[in-house]
């Protein structure tokens, strides 16, 4: 199972400045289904407020994919195709729905969740 | 002592369609012409680096052109442009292309293109062979049909999404500062430009039952594809390599798809020797 500091990353994310940017006037639930666990991140008025397992089905954007796929996507240099999330989904299987419409708004935000989430786990 | 570029811009007008549209293009270098298209929703800024190459620039005349609508070439000032959807076309793409080549009074020019640039290299090399001496495409496939996503011009989504959604087309070891460069000038395009360019792109884009046709007897064509482009993986560019007779065909390891603006010390390995092979021809 993916070992994640929760702490650390909603310390991480709530302070850098590109996450601020980008996340402005920001709500909404995103739900990772990820194998063998599932991470919820909730955001409130553009910071991370909160992240830990939860119940994803309720999550205003949703993304699975299995646990290895996951691990290549946290790697420093992940293979072709596992570098973002738009490839993800478009070329690896992952599996993408919900509010696509505030997922693409958000694209960046959540982007640099994931490249912070990317550096702790490869530090 | 103040340090300028080498690059010098100005100013053309060139009529297509029967509409005059004013045209920016910046150039440097002397030798063989070599024309640089931009990707989609972007302008010739992609091409900064190459035209400061100086092992390129000794032998070869590089032109980075905005198309109209792109860049600093702005809407044509007879037309009522806001009043209708912006829509590239293929045709109008062809003749603008033409019709600059024929402006600069270039002979033969090599043509270079990127993305929607690799597009229009493969039409051209299916229609207008005779026009150049070699062709370059780069990230270029079969066809693209159903990227053109509505929300590529979308009054909730702004023009910086849209730019976050580019850094992920580019490779993970691609530098900071060039890829973060590339999507600066992404977000500067007016917001209807992406996806109108993409009708080309995605919609009358498509070499189905044509790619076979493509004859590189006269005009070399070159084709490559990043390692990193999810949009254009490798395969698709290789899948259609192999239905042309006699193109020359190579992944670019570690790059994505913008790979002369998010990588250009990596691009110009795959482009020197395409280049002297060209220079070499002297034809």
């Amino acid at each position: 199972m993916l070992a994640i500091d929760s702490e650390r990353l909603v310390r991480m994310v709530n302070g850098d400045p590109e996450f601020q940017s980008a996340a402005r006037h920001w709500n909404a639930t995103v739900g990772l289904n990820l194998g063998s666990g599932t991470l919820v991140l909730t955001f409130k008025d553009g910071a991370l407020a909160d992240v830990g397992p939860g119940d994803v089905s309720s999550a205003s954007i949703r993304m699975t994919a299995s646990e290895q796929d996951w691990r290549e996507f946290l790697k420093r240099v992940p293979k072709p195709f596992y570098q973002g999330m738009l490839p993800a989904v478009a070329r690896q299987g992952f599996a993408l729905d919900g509010d696509l419409e505030a997922w693409t708004a958000y694209y960046g935000a959540l982007s640099r969740v994931f490249t912070l989430l990317r550096r702790a786990m490869n530090a | 002592m103040t340090r300028h570029d080498n690059a010098q811009g100005r100013y053309l007008y060139l009529t297509v369609a029967g509409v005059e549209y004013r045209v920016y293009y910046e150039e440097t270098g002397r030798g063989i012409p070599v024309l640089l298209q931009h990707t989609a929703g972007v302008d010739g800024r992609q091409w900064r680096h190459l035209l400061e190459d100086e092992e390129i620039t000794a032998n070869f005349r590089l032109i980075a052109y905005d198309l109209p609508y792109h860049g600093k070439s702005l809407p044509p000032v007879s037309e009522e442009w806001w009043a209708q959807d912006y829509r590239l076309t293929q045709s109008f793409l062809t003749d603008f292309i033409l019709g600059l080549s024929k402006a600069l009074e270039l002979d033969r020019p090599v043509f270079l293109g990127v993305s929607l640039g690799g597009y229009i290299a493969t039409d051209l090399a299916l229609h207008h062979p005779e026009a150049f001496r070699a062709i370059i495409g780069c990230e270029a496939s079969n066809d693209l049909h159903g990227l053109d996503s509505p929300f590529f011009h979308h009054p909730r989504i702004s023009d910086g999404a849209k730019s976050a959604q580019m850094y992920d087309a580019m490779g993970p070891e691609s530098p900071e500062a060039c890829k973060r460069e590339s999507t600066w000038l992404f977000a500067q395009a007016a917001p209807p430009v992406m996806l109108g360019d993409l009708y080309y792109v995605c919609v009358e884009h498509d070499l189905t039952g044509k790619a076979e046709k493509i004859r590189t007897g006269g005009t070399p064509l070159y084709l490559f594809n990043g390692e990193y482009d999810w949009v254009m993986p490798p395969s698709h560019g290789k899948e259609l390599a192999d239905r042309i007779k006699g193109p020359k065909f190579k992944m670019m390891p570690a790059l994505g798809h913008f790979p002369m603006i998010e990588n250009p010390s990596e691009f110009r390995k795959h482009i020197l020797p395409v280049l002297d092979e060209i220079k070499a021809l002297g034809t």
